[in-house]
């Protein structure tokens, strides 16, 4: 029964046609980002430093607002249709419902930005090729501590780097539907929390501590970030659990 | 034998900083199989409050509530299957077709596939093959697929709040014939409803509530009290007929302006007056027994409630 419900919940979203408009949205932002944008650097950096770097210049200040937008749209869905009742009217608790909400958002937004992501990396393999030489310039763009294993695998070290900010998608999601609980207004659920991001990026001093920070790769290793990324998630979602859980009316 | 459904001295509060607000004041019913029970009262009465705390979706402040043999007010009981429900004014995932709709909520107990949600449609008058999306649905159109997920998992308890709602007349006489159906079949029915002609045709018990308070339960075998007949006949020659009649069975008589006919108080039954007068040559247009409806009692209880 729990994993219908969350597979339902990524139908859900899926069936939302503006779901597919953030996907296409975010896709764009991120193949502008190396294919208008990179080539005018000198030198011009290899195909995963290019795709590294575009994740970074997009993401911090996009997904803020994609993730709450979508999860405002999900319980938009909730306030203006009968689902829950549906739902918790066939036996599922409402703790239990939750948590399905909330893990099937979190996938969802998870797939929207891994059709983005993977938008970007053709982008940069068609762009700059598939197998890069990478240049001493470029490691002023990554981390001291991950330079080792940036020059073993460009690739594979890449694909983890996207893989930390699906992380971090789930991370935000499950705290603007922490948010969400809170705040019955699906609209300010979607502007409440990309301020926070952005305000907190703008006043913080950029430390592991900074949103902006920890989505660069310049502060921090890479799994230093993943269990940032992994206690935030946990956090959120408990709290959100408890709080929606005592709630009688989702 | 065990009750589907008994409630006992149920009340409901909201509180906020300064009031508490109470919707529903020590309420106790219970609900058998087969049976339809109503319950009426105008709109703010607490219907729709005690109908989400009978299938879990709100929890009493005070009371005991136990559905099919679950009690729902032990902390984390899980709602047992087999209850049907539809809460007012349904909507669904507005993409998706009614179909896909009823497919994923049916996916959820799994106890039921693709040809009992298809045949559940069709009963309720909806096409399974219509690719439009739910959103564009009629308020009727949508009331039906509303009542298609209540039913389509065959519940033992039926729950439903204000079921006509945007149904044509042809739709509201088919759910009545239909809910009757389920209950001879052993399905349990609480039908909470404004519309006093729609639970009077259909159910076996009924309990009128003004905001929270349970005013008066009343049986459909419950004794009613006749008090005569009001009729209606062709002509003043008819009409000096009745009076004789009235004379003759001590009889009150009064003439309603304007007609040959009106109320006749008297004790004798309506077939017998009938037959006396049809044997004295008089034309009768209409008779009918005057007794209390459920909108007359409906009327008096509330009325006492406010004096």
């Amino acid at each position: 029964m729990f994993i219908h419900v969350v597979a339902q919940e990524i139908q859900r979203l899926l069936s939302r046609r503006r779901f597919w408009i953030l996907a296409a949205v975010l896709a764009g932002a991120f193949v502008y980002e190396i294919v208008v944008v990179d080539p005018q650097l000198v030198p011009p950096p290899s195909a995963p430093t290019a795709f590294i770097e575009a994740l970074k210049d997009v993401l911090h200040w996009l997904f803020p607002f994609i993730t709450g937008v979508a999860v405002a749209d999900s319980f938009a869905i909730d306030r203006h249709c009968s689902w829950a009742n549906f739902v918790l009217t066939r036996g599922l608790t409402r703790r239990r419902y939750i948590i399905a909400k909330g893990l099937g958002m979190a996938m969802a937004i998870c797939l929207l930005l891994t059709m983005s992501v993977t938008a970007a990396g053709i982008a940069a393999v068609c762009t700059k090729g598939l197998s890069p030489t990478i240049r001493t310039a470029e490691f002023g763009m990554i981390n001291a501590a991950d330079h080792a294993s940036f020059l073993a695998h460009p690739w594979w070290f890449a694909v983890r780097f996207a893989g930390v900010h699906l992380l971090a998608a789930a991370a935000y999601s499950t705290t603007a539907l922490l948010l969400t609980v809170w705040v019955p207004i699906p609209f300010v659920v979607s502007i409440v929390p990309p301020t926070i991001f952005l305000t907190a990026t703008v006043m913080l001093p950029e430390t592991a501590w900074n949103p902006l920070g920890l989505l660069r790769l310049e502060t921090g290793t890479m799994s230093g970030r993943f269990l940032y990324f992994l206690v935030w998630l946990v956090v959120a979602a408990t709290v959100a659990i408890i709080a929606y859980g005592k709630q009688e009316d989702p | 034998m065990e009750h589907v459904c008994e409630l006992t001295g149920i009340c409901k509060q909201y509180r906020s900083r300064k009031t508490v607000h109470e919707v529903l004041h020590d309420v106790s019913m219970t609900l058998d199989a087969g049976e339809v029970f109503g319950f009426i009262g105008p709109n703010g009465a607490g219907k729709t409050t005690l109908l989400r705390i009978m299938c879990g979706l709100a929890h009493p402040t005070k009371g005991k509530v136990k559905v099919l043999g679950t009690d729902l007010t032990v902390r984390n009981a899980q709602l047992p299957t087999g209850i049907g429900v539809l809460v007012e004014y349904p909507s669904f995932i507005p993409e998706l077709t009614g179909r896909r709709n009823l497919q994923l909520l049916a996916s959820i107990r799994g106890v039921i596939g693709l040809p009992e949600v298809d045949a559940t449609m069709e009963l309720m008058g909806l096409d399974p093959g219509n690719k439009t999306p739910a959103g564009r649905y009629s308020l009727g159109m949508r009331q039906r697929l509303g009542l298609a997920q209540a039913i389509m998992e065959k519940p033992r308890l039926l729950l439903l709040d204000e079921p006509t709602n945007g149904l044509d007349p042809q739709g509201v006489a088919e759910l009545r014939s239909y809910i009757r159906h389920l209950a001879d079949q052993g399905v349990a029915v609480f039908l909470a409803s404004h519309l006093l002609n729609e639970v009077e045709q259909v159910c076996d018990r009924v309990a009128i509530v003004k905001q929270g308070h349970v005013l008066r339960q009343m049986s459909k075998n419950d004794p009613v009290p006749y008090r005569g007949f009001s009729l209606q006949v062709s002509d003043a020659k008819d009409w000096s007929l009745v009076q004789q009649w009235a004379a003759q069975h001590q009889a009150t008589l009064s003439q309603k302006d304007g007609v040959q006919g009106g109320m006749v108080g008297t004790a004798v039954p309506v077939p017998a007056a009938l037959r006396d007068l049809i044997q004295a040559g008089a034309s009768i247009e209409s008779i009918t027994p005057d007794r209390d409806t459920l909108e007359t009692t409906f009327l008096q209880a509330i009325q006492e409630e406010t004096k």
